[in-house]
């Protein structure tokens, strides 16, 4: 196991070298910043001044190397809009709210996903099975952004019943509403995968022996079945952390909560290119290291994958 | 629910086609007199707060919508489709770099990816003044930014087609149908063209009823974030995004655009499934 961590974590670093130049490329390739206003520019001198602070003047491979070195140690660069501070403190301010939002959205995924799931498999065919995979249809087909607006409209606006948005911490009400929106999609997801991977395993010999002993319905599904069902579950939600991740874009816009989804958003509109390169890193991480962590829980979960 | 799906969309497709001859007024046209209008006879869904009709502006949204959604569809087959082929047919070194060119791309969100590419080319196409790709620059001009969009999207999807029908392809090129046109004489352009893709036909249809909603999600959510068309010509992610800032005092800006563009999803996905099942037919239920 020791030896497939560091295997897989050393694959890590071309993939990491890769998207970095990929993104470093398209950021720098694009010309133009939020200095560029046609309405009031600004004098050339004052633009040249910016171009050698910011090092844009010099060789292209210059600033690949000075950006990488700096990253590898922590700095992200300066923001082009926000002067006076470092992209990697804008992170670190915005950052942790989209994790505490991420977190009770992937909560919400799992208490409706795996009971949704579950009841789809059970009732195969029966009208709880097609109004789950109803739901399911619904939530796969519909962006997070236009749920958000429909529960900010119809829960917030129309019946008063919640906050239109703002944040106040994970035990706030106003999490529900950008939580309910951003985890739809993985709870759909976890809920279609679940029906497949349980259905497959009820058909197995053992699950008919539990029940020719006697043991209960009830009893033969949560114990045996579901707990081999769940196992191919921990794969799809590595996939489902990416879901949620840029699913925060657009939700904490709408919602205005103070993410860092919401930051990019403002970052793209006005420009600040460092910003968005810090961000793709910044996610490419998290989505790496997500697919290594869901490989080792395979490992954890299921005694017969062994990882040599 | 695939014929209400249909029917939906049908309706959608028409608005969108007939926009400048069907819809009330222009999508720029501003009523200063009546801005946050209620529904009325001469404004059915009302108006936005520069006085625009809504129901103008909602079908002219359908327009970029649907323009988006088929057009990088059909550019994204007509790369995918023969390039996948190709790989999956060929094997080799070809195959090889394409795959890797397809794992290093998945390791980048691809919302994301899109969000950088769009960016590149928002800015990049309008400085375009001379040279053998000043086209590019008129038409993204003319079509007031959707040419960008198009472009973004598709140098991105590609990749997914070319995966499927490489996968489909490298299951079908030792199949005897194969080896028996080869040994009789059939050229590998002939074994692709007229052995392979009929073959790969089926799948790559159920794909493309998954590729236009998913364009038109991308699309909006791009024009949400101030990315996609240039306004004023409207898109249903440019509206949801303008009524954002008033949907407490105007809830139906807001709701009206976002009811439309989950609707067209959801039919698109209806159709989608219904065309599964009906090529599909080994398919258990």
């Amino acid at each position: 196991m020791g030896a497939y961590l560091v295997r897989r974590l050393l694959l890590a670093i071309p993939t990491m070298a890769t998207v970095y130049t990929v993104a470093f490329l398209l950021v720098h390739a694009t010309p133009g910043g939020p200095w560029d206003n046609a309405e009031k520019p600004l004098a050339p001198q004052v633009i040249e001044n910016l171009r050698v602070k910011y090092h844009l003047n010099e060789p292209l491979w210059a600033q690949y190397i000075l950006y990488l070195r700096d990253a590898v140690h922590g700095s992200l660069g300066p923001s082009y809009v926000n002067t006076a501070r470092d992209v990697s403190e804008i992170i670190a301010d915005f950052f942790p709210v989209s994790i505490q939002l991420g977190l009770v959205a992937m909560a919400f995924a799992v208490v409706l996903g795996i009971p949704l799931g579950t009841l789809a498999a059970v009732y195969r065919n029966t009208p709880v099975d097609y109004l789950s995979m109803g739901i399911v249809v619904t939530g796969i087909s519909i962006p997070n952004y236009v749920v958000a607006t429909i529960l900010v409209t119809v829960l917030a606006v129309v019946l008063h019943w919640l906050p239109t948005g703002g944040w106040g911490g994970v035990l706030d009400v106003r999490v529900i509403i950008p939580a309910v929106a951003i985890g739809l999609r993985p709870a759909t997801t976890l809920a279609r995968y679940l029906r497949a991977s349980l259905l497959e395993v009820l058909g197995q010999d053992y699950i008919r022996t539990a029940r020719a002993k006697g043991l209960a319905r009830r009893a033969v599904i949560l114990r045996h079945a579901l707990r081999n069902a769940l196992i191919p579950i921990a794969t799809v939600s590595g996939i489902l952390v990416a879901d949620v991740v840029t699913g925060s874009f657009f939700v904490e816009t709408v919602t205005r909560v103070p993410g860092i989804g919401r930051y990019f958003v403002t970052a793209t509109t006005g420009r600040d290119y460092p910003v968005l390169l810090a961000l793709a890193l910044l996610f490419s991480v998290v989505i790496i290291t997500m697919n290594i962590v869901v490989d080792l829980s395979y490992a954890v979960l299921d005694p017969q994958v062994r990882y040599g | 629910m695939a014929v209400a799906g249909a029917l939906f969309l049908a309706a959608v497709v028409l608005a969108a086609a007939g926009a400048p001859a069907l819809s009330p007024y222009r999508y720029d046209r501003q009523d200063l007199l009546v801005t946050y209008g209620a529904p009325t006879r001469s404004h059915l869904i009302g108006t936005d707060g520069l006085g625009r009709d809504v129901l103008s502006r909602l079908m002219y949204g359908a327009r970029v919508s649907m323009s988006v959604g088929l057009t990088a569809t059909l550019l994204v087959l007509a790369v995918g489709v023969p390039v996948g082929l190709a790989a999956g047919y060929f094997g080799g070194t070809f195959d090889l770099l394409l795959m890797r060119f397809v794992d290093i791309v998945y390791a980048i969100p691809y919302l994301l990816l899109v969000v950088l590419l769009q960016t590149f080319f928002t800015a990049v196409l309008p400085t375009i003044r001379h040279g053998p790709l000043v086209w590019l620059h008129a038409l993204n001009h003319g079509t007031n930014g959707i040419a960008a969009i198009v472009m973004a999207l598709s140098l991105v999807g590609w990749l997914d087609v070319a995966r499927v029908v490489r996968g489909q392809a490298l299951a079908l090129r030792h199949r005897e149908f194969v080896q028996a046109a080869r040994s009789l004489g059939a050229v590998d352009r002939h074994i692709m063209g007229a052995h392979l893709l009929p073959n790969v036909a089926a799948p790559i249809i159920v794909m493309a009823t998954l590729l236009i909603p998913n364009f038109i999600i991308a699309e909006a959510g791009l024009s949400f974030i101030g990315l996609g068309v240039q306004p004023p010509m409207p898109s249903w992610g440019t509206m949801i995004a303008e009524g954002i800032d008033s949907i407490e005092s105007y809830p139906r800006l807001v709701i009206a655009p976002a009811l439309v563009l989950a609707a067209t999803l959801l039919s698109l996905n209806f159709v989608g499934d219904g065309l599964r099942d009906a090529l599909d037919p080994v398919m258990e239920r």
